[in-house]
């Protein structure tokens, strides 16, 4: 008989009133937030609202001015060590070796996950392929694929560690339509059929809709809404999508676009 | 989920990612690598060149063990110390610090990958000075001298790892201190020139630097300096001579590599505490 505590599904990433400042600017002012072990928790903000700066903590990179950050039990600056063999994350920019093909980018991290070189090309090509890498581009220096497919190696090249915990820092940043639900649906199929946690930063509000089991609104440094989608449209009054809820409810308040005057702006030009 | 290695020499043996990275990078860019040994060789058989001037055959074996000795340990400590630098350029320092290694192995890794570079970088070097300045080697100590330079990279490893640490407190500034290290040091080590050569007041700085004593080291061990000593009858001394130079060789080496690495973990944590990790300025 399964144990009933065992059936709630605990914290995979706790944090608590996380704060980071940069040159005296808060960029994570008190931040607090729970992810459940496997689900997809998406973190939703604009440009500069501490989204980035989160995930740098939770891989390790940046340390907090003050809070806690635990992954799985493991304390992010004291045991760093642990949380990065738990965490792997996945740049906006894919962050590979850019002289390098894939294929090696992929072979030489085996050995820090004690796997062989070929055992890793075999596990990842496929995946590849299926992502539509061409044969010839798995062979070629990264400098030279698109940005797409940079990207479809990084997060393909993420899962060699077979984390528990995936961090990802809008990953389809500069993607194609296609390119881009081709990703969501690898993001899914992680999820579902593994069980990887995946904390996902964005500013997309589709893609924020269309994955997350949970949602929250991050602006300036704080955590302003969360909660299922279906949840966050009952906050508004009226709310339909999460557009709404996105600049309605969570106060984002895009400028009027008048502050360019047009006569002024282009006069001076032949 | 990966699991963790369960003793400290599978940690350790994780290193040798970075060995098939950097071997990776080699093969990428191996033109460059011909170039920059090409013009290693033309640089070094300049300075062979001064000997021949002067008809001194003895000059000439001064300065090919000088040109031998240095492509190693600049080699050897470049490839150690821009290691942070060039990362950084490639804009993969981060991911580099988030993989699940320590860095102990890590930084292992590089050095074993740099020694063996070094070393291919040096053969090549003094193979094809061999063949240029057609010396004639006998009676010389060469297992002494390869003795030598084995222990002097230690110390030179242990530099590398504290000068790797400089662009981690500061992106730019750290790159101009490596760099000029570099330089200063093949000035104050007295590769190409015996100490007594320099102004006095870096005289004192000489001994502080490993390369010095591995180049008396050597010298003395090829018979440079003695008296009735020559090419074609070198009188190579024994390693119980060179006893001093490589006591305080090893002795350096065993100091800088837990001092670099200590250091080298203390800017990390400095970059984390300050977000320099991402700064390229």
């Amino acid at each position: 008989m399964p144990n009933g505590a065992s059936l709630i599904k605990k914290a995979a990433i706790e944090v608590r009133d996380l704060c980071r400042s940069f040159g005296g600017i808060p960029a994570l002012k008190g931040l607090s937030l729970a992810v459940k072990e496997g689900e997809i928790f998406t973190v939703l903000g604009a440009n500069g609202s501490g989204k980035s700066t989160l995930i740098r903590i939770l891989s390790t990179v940046l340390l907090p001015d003050s809070g806690r950050v635990m992954v799985l039990g493991h304390d992010v600056v004291r045991q760093a060590g642990e949380v990065r063999r738990i965490v792997t994350r996945v740049s906006v920019d894919p962050t590979l070796d850019r002289q390098l093909s894939p294929r090696e980018n992929l072979a030489w991290l085996a050995p820090l996950y004690r796997q062989k070189p070929a055992a890793v090309i075999e596990r990842c090509w496929p995946m590849l392929r299926r992502f539509g890498l061409k044969e010839s581009d798995f062979h070629r220096p990264v400098r030279y694929l698109s940005a797409g497919s940079r990207q479809k190696v990084a997060i393909v090249r993420a899962l060699i560690s077979s984390p528990a915990v995936l961090v990802l820092d809008e990953p389809t940043t500069g993607l194609d339509p296609v390119s881009r639900q081709e990703v969501h649906l690898f993001v899914r199929a992680i999820n579902r059929t593994a069980g990887v946690t995946i904390l996902l930063a964005t500013n997309d509000l589709a893609q924020a809709e269309e994955l997350s089991d949970r949602i929250a609104i991050i602006k300036d440094g704080k955590i302003v809404l969360s909660g299922t989608v279906a949840e966050l449209l009952e906050l508004g009054p009226g709310a339909r999508n999460m557009k709404e809820v996105f600049f309605r409810v969570a106060g984002y308040v895009p400028s009027k676009g008048d502050m360019v005057r047009p006569e002024g702006f282009l006069s001076g030009v032949a | 989920m990966n699991t963790p290695f369960k003793s400290p020499l599978q940690e350790i043996w994780k290193g040798r990612a970075f060995v098939l990275r950097n071997f990776y990078m080699l093969q990428r860019d191996f033109s460059w690598f011909l170039t920059m040994l090409g013009d290693s060789f033309c640089e070094s058989a300049t300075f062979i060149l001064i000997g021949v001037m002067f008809n001194d055959s003895m000059a000439i074996l001064f300065l090919a063990l000088g040109v031998v000795n240095w492509s190693f340990f600049s080699a050897l400590f470049s490839e150690i110390a821009y290691t942070v630098s060039q990362e950084r350029r490639d804009g993969v320092l981060e991911e580099t610090l988030a993989l699940p290694i320590s860095r102990l192995s890590h930084l292992l890794g590089v050095t074993v990958f740099a020694w063996l570079k070094a070393l291919l970088h040096a053969g090549v070097i003094a193979l094809g000075l061999k063949l240029f300045a057609g010396l004639d080697l006998s009676g010389a100590n060469l297992a002494g001298v390869a003795l030598t330079m084995l222990l002097g990279s230690l110390s030179v490893i242990g530099l590398g790892l504290i000068v790797a640490a400089f662009p981690l407190v500061s992106a730019e500034r750290g790159e101009q201190a490596q760099y000029t290290l570099q330089r200063f040091l093949v000035l104050i080590s007295a590769v190409f020139y015996p100490v007594s050569v320099l102004p006095e007041f870096l005289q004192r700085l000489a001994l502080l630097s490993p390369i010095t004593h591995a180049m008396n080291a050597s010298r003395q061990l090829m018979g440079i300096g003695v008296h009735g000593s020559r090419p074609g009858a070198l009188m190579g001394q024994s390693l119980l001579s060179v006893g001093p130079e490589l006591g305080l060789m090893l002795s350096i080496g065993l100091l800088s590599i837990p001092v670099g690495l200590g250091l080298f973990s203390a800017a990390e944590y400095w970059a984390k505490k300050t977000g320099r990790l991402k700064r390229t300025g």
